[in-house]
């Protein structure tokens, strides 16, 4: 060994530990936006963790910036309703990874994700219990845009619940800061966000100045899934995503959202005329709660600049008429397995759509939009 | 990211130096024997280095275009880093360049490190008063490339990943406001210029942003000749103390006092 080598397997890092030497890794649970996730287990303190590992494959660039801002975003939040970054760990560099050590970011463990859930048909929510998922899930949501963050890719994997039933948004893979303005007006970001099934029409219409109302359209998505126990408008591709949305919640035309016309893809997509609303129609078969339907209803509304927030949907009568939310605990008591979306079989009826991941393209560095 | 919640979490003991989100000074004791010191280094010298490498970061980021706050962020990282490991060990311009990268990923205004190795490239010859030739994409070029990028991740594992920065500027603007003065166009300049100013010190490391605004606010009011209330004295609105607005207002004057270093005699 060089002596070079031997000084740089040598080297001490103290703020950042030993993955391998502080945890031991159990199995794989997932596969994040930009790396995999393993359960793992403090060799100290037995505790059980999640230990995410980041993907540098692509480091032309050197530290991935979405990484980067994932590990920014998460230690300023701290929230029932978020999910908690313990630290941040890497492996020793050395000849066997050419002298590049791998960083894993560490959260505390939650036993399901929603997805996970929401596939197995022994686990049945009442009407009380997905008033509680949806509470904490707006109230974690709230708390992030309260502090300027959006999170960018809202689905049901992305939604974890402990086995006391605490639910935790995870995955801020993709999200970062908005508000901020630049020299030549409010600052632009990427459209090339939140995966294809929870994306909202003004994304899929090319809009680059968005807002709040993104996470809502997939929370509200995710909302439905809660009855339909599937994706509620699963296109293969952008142009079917938008006529989904077109035949759920009628036709995107200046009368309903005015502007509609003004944005980038409107021309060159194909956006179905004469469509009817019917979010409610569609959705009564399963959703027979009537204040649930109607707060569905303002959640998926086309125009962001209408769409319910999540302050107002928190004060919405859904949540304040009996039956009131409920500890999920008791419910998930009548599990002792861990159910992920990643080791679930597939949930999906009829065609399998291909995974689409609504990830930044590999050289997104140098668009400069995000 | 306005109205942030500390968590507590991020709370770590190491060697006595208790590095948190809201707590990024460097205790007295480890400001007197920097590491560079440990490894024979006179203090002169490091003080030199410490200056040159905000000063490139500074000029870099110009010709990036980049705005102010990722300079500031990169010139903090910086000083923060040489206090944990040693100039003798740790090339000064790579870690000036891995600054200015992560600076701008921080800050929201990525630049490829091709770009900042090409400028630091051309700032080193006008510098030394050279004649500019472009920077030749050689073998070289791909080390010194890959030498940056590894001096980013040292960078991000020596300070635990806490690289946030409270940015003075804003506090100062808030403070003018509070003296009513933020329509005298001359102090707010000039309170402004200190500051950048400080980036180039370590004064970063040892007081609390609302701090160093005070003390470029007090330096700029005198400069001006500016009265300001002194019954009871302004800065006592702001909880902070006339004895530590002198000392960063010394070192401060300090850096102007101090003669400009020719970079090559450094490394010589």
């Amino acid at each position: 060994m060089t002596t070079q080598a031997k000084i740089v397997e040598e080297l001490e890092f103290p703020y950042c530990e030993n993955a391998s030497e502080k945890y031991e890794k159990l199995t794989k649970i997932g596969q994040g936006t930009f790396g995999e996730v393993f359960k793992a287990r403090d060799r100290k303190t037995k505790r059980i963790v999640a230990m995410k590992k980041v993907l540098m494959e692509n480091e032309k660039e050197g530290f991935p910036i979405t990484a980067l801002r994932e590990i920014r975003i998460l230690q300023l939040l701290s929230h029932e309703n978020v999910v908690k970054l313990i630290e941040i760990c890497r492996s020793r560099a050395g000849a066997y990874n050419r002298f590049k050590s791998t960083f894993y970011l560490i959260f505390e463990f939650c036993e399901h994700d929603l997805a996970g859930l929401l596939s197995n048909v022994n686990v049945k929510f009442t009407l009380a219990d997905i008033k509680r998922v949806m509470q904490q899930l707006l109230n974690g949501l709230y708390f992030i845009h309260h502090n300027k963050i959006l999170h960018r890719d809202m689905k049901a994997a992305n939604v974890l619940i402990t086995k006391n039933g605490i639910l935790k948004l995870a995955d801020f893979g993709l999200a970062r800061a908005y508000g901020g303005m630049t020299q030549k007006g409010a600052q632009k970001y990427t459209n090339r966000v939140v995966t294809l099934w929870y994306r909202p029409p003004e994304l899929l219409l090319g809009e680059r100045v968005y807002g709040p109302a993104i996470d809502v359209w997939g929370a509200g998505c995710i909302m439905a899934e809660m009855w339909t126990r599937s994706p509620i408008m699963q296109g293969n591709t952008e142009q079917h995503q938008i006529t989904l949305i077109s035949h759920l919640c009628g036709s995107l035309t200046p009368d309903v959202w005015p502007g509609v016309e003004k944005l980038d893809l409107y021309d060159k997509l194909e956006v179905p005329k004469g469509q009817k609303r019917l979010v409610k129609e569609r959705l009564k078969p399963y959703v027979r709660d009537q204040f649930a339907l109607d707060l569905l209803d303002k959640m998926l509304y086309v125009d962001p600049s209408k769409r319910i927030d999540c302050d107002t949907s928190l004060n919405h009568d859904f949540f304040w008429e009996d039956p009131a939310p409920s500890d999920l605990s008791v419910m998930l008591s009548r599990h002792n397995q861990s159910m992920f979306e990643y080791l679930a079989p597939p949930r999906r009826r009829g065609h399998i759509p291909q995974q689409q991941q609504a990830r930044p393209p590999t050289d997104q560095h140098f668009e400069r939009v995000f | 990211m306005a109205d942030v919640v500390v968590d507590p979490l991020s709370v770590k003991d190491f060697s006595r130096v208790i590095l948190t989100l809201d707590n990024v000074l460097i205790p007295a004791d480890k400001l007197s024997t920097t590491p560079s010191m440990q490894d024979g280094l006179d203090l002169d010298t490091e003080i030199d280095l410490r200056f040159l490498g905000c000063e490139l970061i500074q000029t870099a980021g110009i010709l990036l275009k980049l705005p102010q706050v990722a300079m500031a962020t990169g010139q903090v990282i910086f000083q923060r880093f040489y206090y944990s490991k040693s100039f003798v060990k740790h090339n000064m311009e790579v870690v000036a360049m891995a600054c200015t990268n992560l600076a701008s990923k921080i800050e929201e205004c990525p630049r490829r490190i091709r770009d900042v190795v090409n400028v630091f490239h051309h700032v080193k010859q006008v510098r030394s008063g050279r004649t500019i030739h472009p920077l030749v994409l050689d073998a070289n070029y791909v080390i010194l490339k890959n030498q940056v990028i590894k001096g980013e991740r040292r960078i991000l594992k020596e300070l635990g990943f806490c690289v946030h920065v409270k940015h003075p500027h804003k506090i100062i603007v808030m403070f003018l406001q509070v003296l009513e003065c933020q329509e005298d166009e001359r102090l707010v300049q000039c309170a402004w210029n200190y500051m950048n100013d400080s980036f180039r010190t370590d004064v970063f490391v040892r007081y609390q942003p609302e701090t160093i605004a005070c003390a470029c606010i007090y330096l700029a009011a005198r400069q001006l000749k500016i009265n300001l209330p002194t019954n009871p004295e302004w800065f006592g609105l702001f909880q902070v103390e006339e004895d530590d607005i002198q000392e960063i207002c010394l070192t401060l004057l300090y850096l102007y006092s101090r003669k400009k270093v020719c970079f090559y005699n450094l490394f010589d």
